[in-house]
């Protein structure tokens, strides 16, 4: 009995230092090198990232707490009427008015000379505008080598030149941009055949096109629009740098 | 005794599996989204109170992350115009806030979000990035997680969801903050924040 009882101590001794030698090192030895210093953490600089130039803040928070207002009292309600219709509806109108968008992305991809990205939206266009009926559905995406890309727009376009993002901008109803961002979305409408300047539609087909574009933009914009209020000790400040943040992250893209 | 031996021994023998989990980050970090994920979709979720949801996301995040990394961060330089009360005070709104948040996000979707992990990279011996990507509701998006080894274990020191850093943008607004007010308005205005959680339209702007 007394002999099984060794047996057995010797062996849970043998275990326990087996065990201990596959610790890692720092849980043995107690040893705190390499450990990173919080006071270094702390300080870190992130300046670089977060600093905006934001002149017209006074003007910006005003048009910030008007579209609050429009997204509560207008959009919301049209928002929730939109998602009555079933989501493989809203998906298929989302679908059709990103695909009408093709010729933004194709010139903005040309404009920073990616042509495989240009030849890849060409490709994604046409299997879409017809096997995808007119655009509603995205057979494209499960295509191999017609996956999604991101999109690009005259904005990104103008950063890849080199162009400062200028102010900060938060504008009436759209909400936020810069000066650089702004220059583009008149681009983007300049290219574009379905609004104005140099729309192709007339004034009502426009109309229902500016109308339907929006409206099948909102749950997601709103969703959005939510979590970050919600989770902002400051939203106008949260709202503007998480946008730039955003852009200036694809522009390097 | 033979028994309690064997039991021991087990022990032993786990004793590095469990403590390798806390030494890598990655598994620690699963193993905590795992968990939370866990306190909404498990069988018996639907009958738990929002409460003691909330209860138990609160004590899942303090008990595997010190939270005080990330604000500390957030805070940046301006942690040193709040006087000693209000750094104390600051700590612990901060800290429901980022449990709030998480609620709020957990608790918001219909199905259980897919998370795939993609390889660690480590920066340096004491820091990491891991990336992954979150399918929710048919829409995937990449979430890295900015991890260091502190003296008290691997600590998130950032969240990057699609390219918006969680560190910088609370940065950005303390320093708007703190360039017109000071921290005695930023304590009343982080109550009042809570306070009017559930209703986001009673948020002041």
């Amino acid at each position: 009995m007394r002999r099984t009882s060794l047996k057995l101590r010797f062996s849970l001794w043998l275990i326990c230092t087996f065990a201990l030698c596959l610790l890692p090192s720092q849980y043995v030895n107690g040893q705190d090198e390499g450990y990173l210093s919080e006071e270094a953490l702390f300080e870190e600089d992130l300046d670089a990232p977060t600093q905006v130039s934001d002149p017209l803040e006074g003007l910006n928070r005003v048009i910030f707490r008007f579209n609050d207002y429009a997204y509560q009292y207008v959009a919301r309600p049209v928002s929730s009427v939109y998602q009555l219709a079933p989501s493989s509806a809203r998906q298929g109108v989302s679908h059709f008015f990103d695909n009408l968008r093709f010729p933004v992305r194709l010139t903005s991809n040309l404009l920073q000379a990616r042509i495989s990205g240009a030849w890849l939206e060409t490709r994604r266009f046409a299997v879409n505008s017809t096997v995808g009926l007119f655009g509603m559905l995205d057979p494209a995406s499960g295509m191999e080598g017609l996956e999604k890309i991101d999109n690009e727009d005259v904005g990104q376009a103008l950063g890849s030149y080199g162009i400062g993002e200028g102010p900060y901008l938060v504008l009436p109803f759209m909400g936020p941009s810069n000066v650089r961002d702004l220059i583009g979305l008149l681009g983007d409408r300049s290219i574009s055949p379905w609004v104005e300047p140099f729309s192709i539609l007339d004034s009502e087909a426009r109309m229902i096109y500016g109308m339907g574009e929006g409206v099948s933009r909102l749950p997601v914009y709103l969703e959005l629009y939510d979590q970050m209020k919600g989770s902002a000790i400051d939203p106008y400040s949260s709202l503007k740098s998480a946008f730039m943040q955003y852009r200036r992250s694809a522009v390097k893209k | 005794m033979k028994v309690t031996s064997l039991l021991f021994a087990s022990v032993a023998l786990l004793l590095p599996c469990f403590l390798w989990a806390e030494a890598d980050p990655a598994i620690k970090l699963q193993n905590t989204i795992d968990a939370a994920l866990d306190v909404f979709y498990e069988p018996d979720a639907a009958n738990k109170s929002g409460d003691a949801k909330r209860q138990q996301i609160a004590s899942l995040i303090s008990e595997s992350y010190d939270l005080s990394i990330i604000m500390r961060r957030a805070m940046g330089r301006n942690w040193k115009k709040l006087t000693e009360k209000e750094q104390n005070e600051m700590h612990a709104l901060f800290e429901q806030l980022v449990i709030k948040v998480t609620y709020d996000r957990l608790s918001s979707g219909i199905h259980k979000p897919k998370i795939h992990y993609d390889t660690t990279t480590y920066e340096s011996d004491n820091r990491v990035r891991i990336p992954s990507s979150v399918t929710v509701e048919g829409s995937t998006y990449n979430v890295v997680y900015r991890m260091g080894r502190l003296s008290s274990g691997w600590q998130i020191y950032d969240i990057i969801a699609e390219d918006i850093s969680f560190v910088s943008n609370y940065r950005q607004q303390l320093d708007d903050h703190f360039r017109r007010k000071d921290g005695a308005a930023l304590i009343k205005k982080l109550k009042e924040r809570l306070k009017s959680e559930e209703n986001i339209a009673e948020i002041t702007i």
